[in-house]
């Protein structure tokens, strides 16, 4: 086993590294074009990645970047109190660095993202557009429901690029998406240990990447990735509370190590470019649009799903599981759901003795002093709460 | 013919009086409680030094959120109106005029006849921008032309990425009292850098077209003029008196309005 | 966190019950139109049934915007629409900033929409009655779902959970049908009643005569000038909001059709011969209901008339057509999609409400558009630049006034009649250009 300081990186960040310098056309995108094929970006977790690669098209996550960066041109086109992460996704696209997209596709419960849907159809030249249709409530209706939606958007894709998406192509597809999601699990897995091979940071630049390149490529850097993860035991000194980060959409992993930076180990993404996007695997074996549907609704919820209980109950279970000490809460401005639901969240944290934190954001955003005193005043209390459990446990053992 | 136009801002009050379509006083004073009260001041400020009585001015047409409160006004014009007249009169080439005052920003667009055809007054997030300069001056204990002397001299302004002018005050803090606090010029054009590249973005919601003419307080400070420019990549034209604009404007309808 | 006993300040009820019959004697010793008598007239037993629910024995739901209340009244249940319900009653008793502080120290965020938070912060306070049943509906505005929700919650009440998809296709309306008999069905077990399926019917044909007289009004808006009082939109697209398929909704939309029918008829405006119309405007999305002064002060000192709010009160004529009384569940699917509001929020821009919006400029002859830009809405003002570029390209100018649904203080009045007063001169110039291009 080969023994690494915590901030000595893992050699195959390296080339996550490199496809994150190089966002959104990285090399795999580029080679994908080069090659005569088409791009579609989406945003949403809901969007069905897996129909759209059926259909011989890549699917690519928008995102709005892994840093902050002024808003200027973006703002003219939204509103003051438009959701940061869409102004900065369209801040990118402004700078033309979306122009390679053949299509762009929105599978949102939330009416920024529908609003941002909006703009970019009426502003950029993408040639092909379609919002996936989506209940967020979880129940039988909801699978129903965006089975059908799955249904016509298959029509429409097949329609427009002059294909046909078949069965077998919409298998494979869910072969390789699932593989996706089972190494991300995997490596997510070992973050319960308590000896993380990655921080909350470097998951996120890996969850970054992914969202961006190919699975048939990127299945194999997460290979890579976990094979050394698997066989290096990194000493994380002064990082021994650990912590969930929770919230919206977040790719600023500066961010994350901001906050490790004040004394902690984020152990868990709890987030949808974290672990949401990559929880439960499609069940292969029945017809594969029921599949899809059956997972894309009944997966990790956002905030937007009803009832909130479902959500709030996973967030526990997922805390437990990863022997969280606190979580962080990031409202990303300005994000409804999660500004009514905060309250809830704390309250159900609390009855399982797991404090909470809420931070807000705007998207991207670099640690500022603010957060930096905030943070450490959580950590503290954490502190002497663990102290105190274990002042207990030694006095009571 | 003599006939004068008020102006009564947030913090100041101007006037101006103008004879046979050529200025022969302007004024300006701060504001006092009442509308009506800095209305009189400051006409009585600008008679002062041409030895004229109130009754030789034929008409008076008031501007400015105030603009109502003016009793000794005949009428009363939206100050959008009068920058637009104000500025056109000064600048005939002018087609977009920026208004930067103490709490409100105005951007309008004028047709080639000068007449407003768009509009766009900030949000509340962009609100209070001369304020704030007054606040960082304090703040930063530099005179507000010192502060823009200084922007002059930064070579990196330091990026401040908020929002709204509050913000904007807790991010420069946290500099002032970091490790290595960048050096107060850089800070004060990251200062200007945020307030223009935020009234841009505002600016962006109407045609923008040359020339453009820059009025309010705040365009004396070159330092902002620069970083503004610099957003806008297009040159801005400030007048001998930027604050002047609006009553200038005012002044002029009186002209045309007096029976 | 202090949690008030529901309905333990009834008073406050009472307080709105007390001020609506003021302002009825008001207008009836100084008429304006029969509408506005009639829409007062309705707000009232609105509030009285809510008020006295208890009293008489009825059950008592409290349900976001735009849930399908016709199923709530045909089981004889009494609905509360949250925010304009708890909001009214606030506003009318001042009490806005209390119920915002309570939300705040809740923990909501201030940029949530405040006539949201309003609800959660009232109920917070005890203000709400005693509510039995939460029916939380998405139509495309999640602050309108959440706050529900946030109330069932706070006091552990039964809650539904109904939305209408986002798409605005064929498929949308067979899954909401779905969804509306699984709400009957919960109403059902919890209310141990079952569905009157003749009153249920008789509300969708009170519905589709309601849409029928719309029909009428909106052929009567192109008229010059406009035979519909500027604030009129207001009114009518909360009654049905509120009171769909009832007696007292189907009167009130009468009266509407039989006064914007007359000032047509007679080709004046209903402010009188003497009024002189100088200015049409498409009002686009929602002013805030505590300036609806500046309707009247618009109509009044510059001669502005709304002729259109695709946002708010589109009334899309072919619905009368597919409204059947015979297929109640499939009717009222139809009918919310493409309802008001709705229509706009569950759809694309370029499907419904751009085209709405571009429409109305050579029908009503507009001279500009208004866009009531509210700062903590979620759904709408983003969209902004999209339609003034659009209006631009048909060379009709678009004001905006940036207001809080709630809070003066953001955008006062006064702010906004200067941004009017601008923006007349504005339409001047676009009028005078029109002028001289036809001539």
């Amino acid at each position: 086993m080969t023994s690494s300081k915590n901030q000595q990186e893992m050699e195959t960040l390296a080339e996550i590294r490199e496809i994150n310098a190089s966002f959104p056309y990285n090399k795999y995108v580029k080679e994908w074009k080069e090659g005569g094929k088409k791009v579609i970006g989406w945003v949403c977790n809901y969007t069905p990645e897996e129909l759209i690669y059926a259909a011989g098209l890549l699917p690519v996550r928008v995102m709005g970047g892994f840093e902050e960066f002024p808003l200027d041109k973006a703002n003219a086109y939204f509103y003051p109190t438009s959701c940061s992460t869409m102004r900065s996704c369209f801040q990118i696209a402004l700078d033309h660095r979306y122009d390679f997209l053949d299509g762009f596709v929105m599978g949102s419960p939330c009416e920024h993202a529908r609003r941002f849907y909006d703009i970019w159809t009426y502003w950029m030249k993408t040639p092909f557009y379609y919002p996936v249709g989506l209940l967020f409530i979880y129940g039988d209706e909801s699978v129903r429901h965006y089975h059908d939606g799955l249904l016509d958007f298959k029509s429409k894709l097949e329609e427009f690029y002059g294909v046909k998406i078949t069965d077998d192509a919409l298998r494979e597809a869910i072969r390789l998406y699932n593989r996706t999601r089972e190494l991300l699990r995997e490596l997510d897995d070992l973050r319960k240990s308590d000896h993380p091979p990655i921080s909350g940071a470097e998951a996120m630049e890996i969850m970054n990447a992914c969202l961006a390149t190919p699975k048939e490529q990127f299945n194999k850097i997460l290979e890579k990735l976990l094979e050394e993860a698997k066989s290096t035991r990194r000493n994380w000194e002064d990082k021994e509370i650990r912590l969930m980060f929770s919230g919206s959409m977040w790719n600023n992993y500066n961010f994350l190590k901001f906050i490790e930076d004040q004394g902690c180990l984020i152990v868990v993404n709890e987030i949808c470019t974290g672990l949401r996007y990559w929880s439960h695997l499609v069940e292969v074996g029945s017809a594969p649009l029921e599949a899809l549907a059956h997972r894309y609704i009944t997966r990790f919820p956002c905030n937007h799903f009803y009832p909130w209980e479902q959500r709030m109950d996973r967030m526990v279970e997922t805390a437990k599981a990863y022997h969280v000490d606190g979580v962080v809460n990031n409202l990303v401005r300005y994000c409804v759901a999660l500004g009514f639901m905060r309250p809830l969240i704390k309250e159900r944290f609390a009855k399982d003795g797991i404090p909470c934190y809420d931070l807000e954001q705007m998207y991207g955003a670099r640690g500022s002093g603010q957060v930096k005193t905030r943070i450490q005043a959580f950590l503290e209390m954490i502190g002497f709460s663990k102290e105190g459990q274990e002042a207990l446990f030694t006095q009571g053992g | 013919m003599k006939v004068a136009g008020i102006d009564i801002g947030h913090h100041t009050g101007k006037a101006v009086i103008i004879e046979d379509g050529k200025i022969i006083s302007q004024a300006l004073l701060k504001m006092t409680a009442k509308s009506s009260v800095t209305g009189e001041k400051v006409l009585d400020e600008a008679l002062h030094s041409t030895h004229l009585s109130r009754e030789e001015i034929k008409y008076i047409v008031a501007t400015g959120h105030g603009r109502r409160g003016v009793s000794i006004a005949q009428e009363s014009k939206a100050v959008v109106s009068c920058l637009a007249k104000g500025g056109h009169w000064l600048l005939p080439s002018a087609r977009t005029v920026i208004d930067v005052g103490a709490e409100v920003c105005n951007i309008i667009e004028l047709n080639d006849q000068g007449r407003p055809v768009d509009f766009q007054e900030n949000d509340k997030c962009a609100a209070g921008s001369g304020i704030f300069f007054e606040g960082m001056s304090k703040f930063l204990k530099i005179s507000l032309n010192d502060m823009s002397e200084a922007a002059l001299k930064a070579e990196n302004p330091t990026m401040l990425n908020s929002q709204c002018v509050i913000f904007c005050e807790q991010e420069l803090i946290t500099y002032i009292h970091s490790k290595n606090p960048p050096p107060v010029e850089n800070l004060i054009a990251g200062i200007y850098h945020a307030l223009a590249a935020r009234l841009v973005g505002l600016a962006r919601r109407v045609n923008i077209r040359e020339d453009l003419l820059l009025s309010g307080g705040t365009a004396r400070y070159v330092g902002f003029v620069n970083a503004l420019e610099k957003e806008l990549g297009l040159k801005l034209n400030v007048p001998e008196n930027p604050e002047m604009v609006p009553a200038i404007g005012a002044a002029l309808f009186a002209g045309e309005l007096c029976p | 966190m202090i949690l008030e006993p529901m309905g333990s300040h009834m008073e406050n009820f009472d307080g709105l019950i007390k001020t609506l019959e003021g302002m009825i004697e008001h207008r009836k010793k100084k008429p304006t139109v029969p509408s506005s008598l009639a829409f007062y007239e309705s707000q009232l037993e609105y509030y009285k049934e809510i008020r006295y629910a208890h009293d008489q024995g009825k059950l008592f739901v409290l349900h976001s915007a735009f849930a399908p209340a016709e199923i709530f009244f045909a089981m004889g249940l009494v609905p509360a629409h949250a925010s304009f319900s708890l909001g009214a009653m606030a506003q009318v008793l001042k009490k806005q900033p209390e119920c915002l502080e309570a939300a705040h120290r809740y923990g909501l965020p201030w940029e949530t929409c405040g006539a949201h938070r309003l609800v959660v912060g009232a109920a917070l306070l005890g203000f709400t009655p005693h509510v039995d049943l939460c029916v939380s509906y998405h139509f495309g505005c999640t602050s309108a779902a959440t706050s529900v929700v946030n109330v069932a919650k706070l006091y552990d009440l039964p809650i539904f959970y109904l939305q209408l998809p986002y798409g605005y296709r064929e498929y949308d309306i067979r899954s909401y049908v779905r969804q509306l008999e699984l709400l009957i069905a919960w109403l059902e077990k919890q209310t141990g009643r079952k569905m009157d399926w003749d009153r249920l019917k008789e509300a969708v044909k009170i519905e589709k005569q309601i849409y029928e007289y719309e029909r009428e009004i909106e052929e009567l808006r192109g008229c010059v000038p406009s035979p519909v009082k500027h604030r009129s939109f207001m009114e009518q697209y909360q009654t049905d909001m509120m009171m769909p398929g009832t007696p007292t909704g189907l009167h009130y939309y009468k009266t509407v059709r039989d006064e914007v029918k007359d000032f047509a008829e007679r080709g004046i405006h209903p402010l009188g011969p003497n009024h002189k119309e100088r200015y049409r405007v498409i009002s686009c999305f929602m002013p805030p209901n505590w300036c609806r002064s500046l309707m009247d002060w618009m109509e009044e000192e510059h001669g502005i008339s709304s002729v259109a709010e695709p946002h708010m009160n589109e009334w899309s004529a072919w619905l009368a057509d597919r409204i059947d009384p015979d297929k109640p569940l499939e009717s009222l699917a139809v009918k919310y999609q493409s309802h008001l509001i709705v229509r706009q929020l569950c759809s694309p821009l370029l499907i419904n409400q751009l085209p709405d919006t571009l429409k109305h400029i050579e029908k009503r002859k507009a001279d500009g558009a208004i866009y009531y830009a509210s700062v903590t809405c979620n759904t709408s003002p983003h969209l902004l630049t999209c339609l003034k570029n659009a209006l631009e390209k048909e060379k009709v100018p678009l004001l905006i006034l940036d207001n809080d649904v709630l809070d003066p203080a953001y955008a006062s009045e006064s702010e906004m009649r200067e941004r009017v007063d601008a923006f007349v001169e504005i339409m001047d110039v676009y009028k005078e250009k029109r002028a001289t291009e036809k001539g």
